[in-house]
């Protein structure tokens, strides 16, 4: 499945992914993987859960565990009591999850070959998520490996 | 994995089940030429189907197998128990080799002497010379000849008219059925799933809408789901018989093995129950049929010596009843030995000589299904490996299912299981915490019990330890939102606050328990589906599931919740004994029984001395040694009078106290009532009065019953 979705997106040397925004940092998913865009649906709460998940909803007769993807990054809580509006659903493994962002951003098509190595003062956490960076005109993109930390939070 | 060879496995696959079974026949009655074609039969196609892909070692065994079957139909050969065993050991190593191609996609590497030279023995120096030309017939058979006209061509050399006729009913059947990957089957059960969730949903919008317009599409979009999803789970059906192909086999070998004579018959074998659920009971039924077979069946001379034939019975047998299919597992054998069974329990230290002396036969009996449990007194190679039937009950449980047994020693036994037809829809509670709703499985509720404020119930405390009094037992609690962490935030985390709850009665186990909720909302068929990933760690809910509002809802583990409470069994049984004996007295240490007797001054007495009330007949009192008694229980109790004063009229109350195991009877007017004093009475006293209270705004004189016990003088003898 992964191993499919990668080539498909690497295609002609390019890959597409959509921008994502975490407070001030931008991330790119891959869309190859993705399902949709939508607003957060209303969860149903998972008593004893790991502290990313922050419940389960039905999207369309199939069960999604929306999971807030600044708590599998690692990083800290949304600011006051603000909920995560966005979430972009991801297949991975067979499985639907809803990553909860703060908000979508645009379509990017990028040339694999411009992709860079994380630079070395990243923190370990991201670096073992991410497959790397890519300029943009304005600010840097941070790729993440859905596959790897979706699982990251199973350990 | 190309298309031809899953194609040739699954087909082979079939053809080895069937094998088995037709081989142990075939061991019975040798002259049934019908058994001995389906044979050759299955053995050519898989030589034919080799020659063709190129499989050099499973086209040698099954080359080799097809010429020793073509000596015995030729007559030149007997059928002997070596020659089945050496042929059941071909299709053993045909199956190994097959299940390697199916994981790697090609053969592996190896010799097959040994199963070669256990056939060649047997054909001995017929096989020589027929050998070549059986070796040109394979050439052919690859280059040219496909699946079925190799199969024709056995049938028709052998009895050409019979081989047509099973042909064509071959080749009809081949048009009715169709294989179908089960994945395919699964996602379309998901998809129906939603589909009728889906119907749920719109069926409740036309209730509250009233849209005339829509009432009739609707009507038939209603039965036509219905239709859809009753086919579709008739899809996912299989007859049990398929997870019972093995067991004659299983048998055949335990009886080589130890020299017995097993007969096993199997019933009800079109049976059919879910996939999913055929897949779960496969293990657990195939150790059941083994343990008959090894431990329950006795060898002949063990058999003849009790007066029981020879050959030894084991019945399979499976039916429908209700929405449960129910299966049997009998044999005729030696039953359990209740005397071996308390020796293991004592050595393992289960159960002291005199718990053991307390136990019902059928209480010792449940004993097997301990984790560890084996009476054998030999590991043999078929048993004894260590799987006891705490795993087979854990298994059949896992699935909402129940085994029970009867057994007579030197009998025979017969367990009896009761599993769900389906995995896919069940019925579930839905109950609710906090605001937070959950299913639970109602096959596991045994029942709901309404408690707090008005209804008679009432949660109480023992040591910290929430129980409920139920009828004449204990039931251990455990509150739900304690446990998932869920309690309302606005409110305090009181227990005691008398409000209204549900209690769920259930049992996991063995071990009957009660789970605290706030509201039981509704009943529900639901369609489990397995949690994600990221929740596998939380074992207490078993699946997820979508309900016909929409909105998901996590399914709660029976077996799970009582685990994560630390409920283990000894535990419980202990503490509850404890707490029983601490219940009854902190019931009544400080409750007094209000009476009157003598002068107007209320009196009372500590209620946990009395044993019981009653209305006599003061003729009943007679004398003994000068002294006045009264039967009691089959025996003679004393009595005495509350004063000097003698009783008057023809009915007296009688308050029969208790103290170190001997009773005895007091005179008095009249029984009041039971009250609570929260203050502390002296104890030990030697007067006749314990104490004088006030009570109710009134004083009251609480008398020592032992007073009069250890004075005795003021007897009833004038009454």
């Amino acid at each position: 499945m992964d191993a499919a979705a990668d080539k498909i997106a690497t295609m002609d040397g390019v890959e597409q992914v959509l921008a994502v925004y975490l407070g001030n940092e931008m991330f790119g998913l891959p869309i190859a993987q993705m399902q949709g865009v939508l607003e957060t649906l209303p969860l149903t709460f998972v008593p004893l859960a790991p502290p990313a998940v922050r419940g389960v909803m039905n999207l369309r007769g199939r069960i999604v565990t929306a999971v807030d993807l600044r708590t599998l990054l690692g990083l800290a809580e949304r600011p006051g009591v603000a909920q995560a509006n966005m979430s972009v659903v991801i297949e991975n493994g067979g499985e639907l999850f809803s990553l909860l962002v703060d908000s979508v951003g645009d379509v990017h098509t990028i040339p694999v070959a411009n992709v860079e190595e994380p630079p070395l003062t990243m923190p370990e956490s991201m670096k073992r998520v991410s497959s790397g960076v890519f300029p943009l005109r304005d600010r840097i993109m941070i790729l993440l490996k859905p596959s790897v930390f979706l699982k990251a939070n199973e350990e | 994995m190309d298309e031809i060879l899953s194609e040739f496995l699954a087909e082979t696959n079939e053809g080895l089940a069937e094998l088995d079974n037709a081989l142990v026949l075939f061991e019975r009655s040798p002259d049934d030429e019908e058994l001995l074609a389906k044979i050759f039969r299955v053995f050519h196609t898989i030589k034919g189907s080799c020659g063709f892909i190129g499989l050099e070692r499973l086209g040698g065994i099954a080359h080799r197998a097809e010429d020793i079957l073509d000596l015995v139909r030729e007559g030149k050969l007997d059928i002997t128990p070596d020659f089945i065993t050496a042929l059941l050991g071909a299709v053993d190593r045909i199956r190994t080799l097959t299940s390697e191609l199916e994981k790697n996609g090609q053969e592996p590497k190896g010799e097959d002497e040994d199963i070669l030279s256990l056939m060649n023995d047997l054909a001995g120096s017929l096989l020589e010379k027929d050998a070549p030309s059986a070796e040109q017939e394979t050439a052919s058979d690859g280059n040219n000849q496909t699946w079925s006209s190799a199969a024709n061509d056995f049938s028709s050399a052998a009895k050409p008219e019979e081989g047509r006729k099973a042909n064509a009913a071959e080749a009809d059947a081949a048009q009715q059925t169709l294989r179908v990957n089960v994945d395919l089957l699964e996602s379309m059960m998901t998809v129906v799933s939603e589909l009728v969730l889906t119907r749920n949903q719109l069926l409740q919008t036309a209730r509250t809408t009233k849209n005339a317009m829509f009432n009739t599409p609707l009507q038939r979009l209603n039965q036509v789901v219905t239709e859809l999803q009753e086919s579709v789970m008739k899809t996912r059906m299989q007859p049990i018989g398929n997870a019972w192909s093995k067991m004659p086999r299983i048998v055949r070998d335990v009886c080589h093995e130890l020299g017995k004579k097993i007969d096993l018959e199997m019933r009800g074998q079109d049976t059919e129950l879910d996939r999913q659920v055929l897949e779960m009971i496969k293990d657990p039924l195939m150790h059941m049929v083994r343990n008959a077979a090894d431990h329950g069946i006795e060898d002949p001379f063990e058999r003849v010596k009790a007066g029981k034939p020879e050959t030894g019975h084991i019945v399979l047998n499976a039916y429908h009843q209700g929405g449960h299919i129910i299966i049997q597992i009998s044999d005729d054998g030696r039953g359990l030995a209740l005397n071996k069974i308390k020796g293991k329990a004592l050595q393992a230290g289960w159960a002291s000589q005199e718990q053991l002396n307390k136990l019902s036969p059928q209480q010792i009996q449940q004993f097997i299904f301990r984790p560890g449990f084996s009476t054998a007194e030999r590991v043999t190679s078929v048993s004894g490996r260590g799987v006891g039937m705490d795993v087979v009950r854990t298994n059949i449980q896992k699935i909402g299912g129940t085994v029970e047994m009867t057994s007579t020693e030197g009998r025979g036994m017969t367990f009896t299981i009761n599993i769900p037809l389906t995995l896919a829809i069940v019925p579930a509670l839905i109950i609710e915490v906090a605001g937070a709703r959950f299913a639970f499985p109602q096959l596991a509720v045994s029942e709901l019990v309404m408690v707090g404020k008005g209804t008679g119930m009432a949660i109480e405390t023992i040591n910290g330890t929430p129980v409920l009094r139920l009828r004449d037992t204990l039931l251990p609690l455990i509150y739900l939102g304690d446990y998932l962490k869920v309690w309302d935030k606005r409110k305090e985390h009181a227990h005691d606050d008398g409000e209204l709850r549900y209690v769920v009665v259930t049992r996991a186990a063995g071990i009957p328990y009660g789970i605290v909720v706030d509201h039981v909302l509704d009943m529900e068929e639901i369609v489990v589906k397995p949690t994600s990933s990221n929740l596998k760690d939380v074992h207490i809910f078993s699946g997820n599931t979508i309900l016909g509002d929409g909105t998901v809802i996590m399914i709660l583990d029976p077996s799970q919740l009582l685990q994560a409470a630390n409920l283990r069994e000894d535990l419980t049984h202990q503490h509850l004994a404890d707490h029983k004996r601490l219940l009854e007295t902190t019931a009544s240490e400080n409750m007094l029984l209000l009476f009157k007797a003598g002068d107007k001054t209320p009196k009372a007495a500590p209620l946990k001395m009395v044993s019981r009330l009653r209305e006599i007949r003061s003729a009943d009192i007679e004398l003994s040694n000068g002294r006045p008694v009264l039967q009691h229980l089959g025996r003679l109790m004393p009595v005495f009078r509350f004063d000097d004063k003698p009783v008057s009229g023809e009915n007296a109350f009688l308050i029969i106290f208790e103290h170190d195991g001997h009773h005895f009877g007091l005179l008095v007017d009249q029984v009041l009532d039971i009250a609570t004093y929260n203050g502390s009475l002296a104890e030990n006293s030697t007067d006749m009065l314990l104490d004088t209270i006030i009570l109710n705004q009134q004083s009251t004189d609480v008398v020592n019953p032992l007073w009069y016990m250890s004075s005795g003088h003021h007897a009833a003898g004038d009454a």
